[in-house]
């Protein structure tokens, strides 16, 4: 079972951003969190470790937290990551996902260019601020 | 799978991973590779981007791992502490371990976690000796009395929360009743005991008992209604927390030092001066039923000269203790470093003998009775009799301690605490279901408020004592 985390605040946060700059700046700035990105595992160790040093919030405000870090701050390997990640990190719709992974099946992505020119629907802003974060393998 | 993460998590986020990649002549855009070598522990495909972090691509995951995506899942740990005071022994004046707390990870074969410097000492001056030690879930406190004040600690912050000299005659070993509502603990060495609320420290009554001067040892019943005031001298009284009566009396042959209680407090087990061995009176008709000699050991041929040899606290047991179970007595031994450790029956038999070189003056029994804490350090197995660890301080050297607690915290709150006392109390179920004994119920909820004006004497102006 799954106990809320600590106390519950006065009020509760309702987006991941909220979530995120509630429990995640108390103690530290929260260019911590975003110079880091990492592996979502990872980032499940590194928030349980926050916990233990006294990170609090509901069960609810963790799983914002989670959201936040995983549509901002976790890489992906385009030629890998299934749909959900390729959705979650990209901030793409299901059928772009859908045709990154048809496409990759035929011939995988040589680097960010390949994929902007070969997929409809992304977001090129974004991809270039989060190019870091995205891998061709 | 997680381990590779954790691996991989550190190399990146390490300030030394940011570093070389400053160093690094890295080529500015991303997705861009870099070879691996001996200097650059990082694989090839890691992006770098600039002086920024290097990200590491994400692990691979096998078919069939599951859900991509645990949204939480999150939980609290608990931690199981032992907290060790110092210098915790009027026997080792000069020992290397200084002042404070020292608390240790009983989860982590007693590493050192950290010490909490209650009050600070100037280096030329010697740290008040601690008499005494108690903590409660109901107040998350921990109440330390040394000679001179009493300072309650939040367990949450490590801050104190108040402090308290009362009359100038403060304290002895303090004892808290279950529901945090008392907190009664002696004078130094007067004839009285003091009745503070341990919430706030405020000083509520006095319990005197004239005829007992010498105030030392205080045990509570396990319903916080009775207080069993021991001076060091013959006369026990027992008062009425709440009326500040005396109740009882027991007279001893001897001075009575250490003392205990069975489950009910029915009957008080007692050390002796000048007697290796100890003795049970019932609390009631303040009859002694019991005197049990150690004969294990040729004592009274050691102890009987002119003059007596110097033993620790004067007396050739200074420690006593009943298994949570209340199964077993355990006593210290000063003349021969031991722990003698009888059956608790009508015909009381010594069960077993364990060696502690570095000498127990005090014994304690752990959460669950898991565990016995003898003052020497020694950490003891109960079963095996063996000791199976050493309280040792931040720089490895053994601490002798009389006033340690046993204790485990959940979100940072105090959830249970063994008793500095040896009392017995019953089956665990039971205890923990009544809320009596060392254990408390599962805390839950905000942590109690701590005081707004932290170390703040809730007693100022109280008039000095001028009783002897
Ligand atoms: C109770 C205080 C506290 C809170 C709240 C907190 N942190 Fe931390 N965090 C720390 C401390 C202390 C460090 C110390 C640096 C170290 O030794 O890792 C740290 C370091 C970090 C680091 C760098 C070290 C690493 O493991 O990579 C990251 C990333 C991080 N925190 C993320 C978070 C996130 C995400 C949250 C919100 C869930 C959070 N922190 C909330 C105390 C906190």
């Amino acid at each position: 079972m799954t106990p809320a985390v600590g106390q519950q605040a006065a009020t509760e946060a309702t987006t991941p951003e909220a979530a995120v700059t509630k429990i995640c700046a108390a103690c530290h700035t929260m260019e911590l969190v975003t110079d880091t990105p990492r592996d979502y595992d990872a980032w499940h160790d590194t928030v349980q470790k926050m916990i233990d040093r006294g990170a609090r919030g509901t069960q609810e405000e963790f799983g914002l937290v989670m959201d936040y870090l995983f549509l901002n701050m976790t890489p992906v390997d385009v030629n890998h990551g299934d749909a959900d990640m390729l959705m979650g990190v990209l901030h793409i719709d299901e059928k772009a996902a859908q045709a990154i992974i048809a496409r990759r099946a035929v011939r995988p992505f040589k680097d960010l260019a390949d994929l902007e020119k070969s997929v409809s629907g992304l977001d090129r802003k974004l991809l270039e601020s989060k190019k870091r974060m995205i891998f061709f393998q | 799978m997680k381990n590779v993460m954790k691996i991989a998590g550190a190399l990146l986020v390490g300030t030394c991973a940011v570093a070389l990649a400053q160093s690094a002549a890295a080529p500015d855009r991303p997705g861009a590779a870099r070879a691996a070598s001996s200097d650059n522990p990082l694989p090839a495909n890691a992006n770098v981007v600039g002086s920024g972090p290097i990200v590491m691509p994400p692990v691979p995951r096998p078919a069939g791992a599951g859900p991509q995506r645990p949204r939480g899942d999150f939980t609290i740990h608990s931690r199981h502490l032992l907290y060790v005071t110092m210098p915790g022994s009027l026997e080792r004046q000069m020992y290397p371990n200084g002042s404070g707390i020292i608390v240790l990870d009983a989860d982590n074969n007693y590493a050192f976690v950290k010490r909490i410097h209650m009050w600070e000492y100037a280096g030329s001056m010697a740290a008040e000796d601690v008499a005494g030690v108690a903590a409660r879930p109901a107040t998350t406190m921990l109440y330390l009395a040394v000679r001179g004040r009493l300072g309650a600690l939040d367990l949450a912050t490590d801050k104190m929360v108040w402090t308290a000299s009362l009359d100038g005659k403060c304290c002895e070993r303090p004892q808290v009743s279950a529901d945090g509502k008392h907190l009664v603990v002696g004078s130094n060495l007067q004839d009285y005991w003091y009745v503070l609320d341990a919430k706030t420290g405020k000083h509520i009554r006095t319990l005197h008992a004239p005829g007992s001067p010498g105030t030392h040892n205080l045990n509570l019943s396990a319903d916080g209604k009775r207080a069993f005031m021991s001076p060091n001298g013959k006369l026990l009284q027992i008062a009425d927390v709440e009326s500040g009566k005396i109740i009882q009396k027991i007279q001893f042959p001897e001075n009575v030092r250490v003392q205990a209680l069975n489950k009910d407090s029915s009957k008080i087990y007692v050390n002796q001066n000048n007697f290796l061995g100890y003795m049970v009176a019932d609390t009631n008709t303040g009859k002694i039923l019991q005197t049990v000699e150690v004969t294990s050991v040729d004592w009274r041929s050691v102890w009987n000269k002119t003059p007596r040899p110097r033993v620790p606290h004067g007396c050739p047991s200074h420690g006593i203790a009943l298994s949570p179970d209340g199964k077993e007595v355990w006593i210290a031994d000063a003349i021969f470093n031991k722990i003698h450790i009888f059956s608790n029956t009508d015909n009381p038999k010594e069960i077993a003998t364990i060696d502690t070189p570095e000498g127990t003056y005090w014994i304690m029994f752990g959460l669950d009775g898991k565990l016995v804490y003898a003052s020497s350090g020694d950490i003891i197995d109960p079963v095996t009799r063996k000791v199976v660890a050493v309280t040792k301080s931040e720089w490895g050297t053994r601490m002798h301690s009389e006033k340690e607690l046993d204790m485990t915290f959940i979100d940072g709150r105090l959830q249970r605490v063994a008793n500095q006392f040896g009392n017995e109390y019953g089956d665990f179920v039971t205890a923990e279901k009544l809320g009596v004994g060392p254990h408390m119920p599962v805390m839950q909820g905000p942590a109690y408020p701590i005081a707004s004006n932290p170390g703040v004497d809730p007693n100022a102006g109280m008039p000095q004592s001028t009783a002897r």
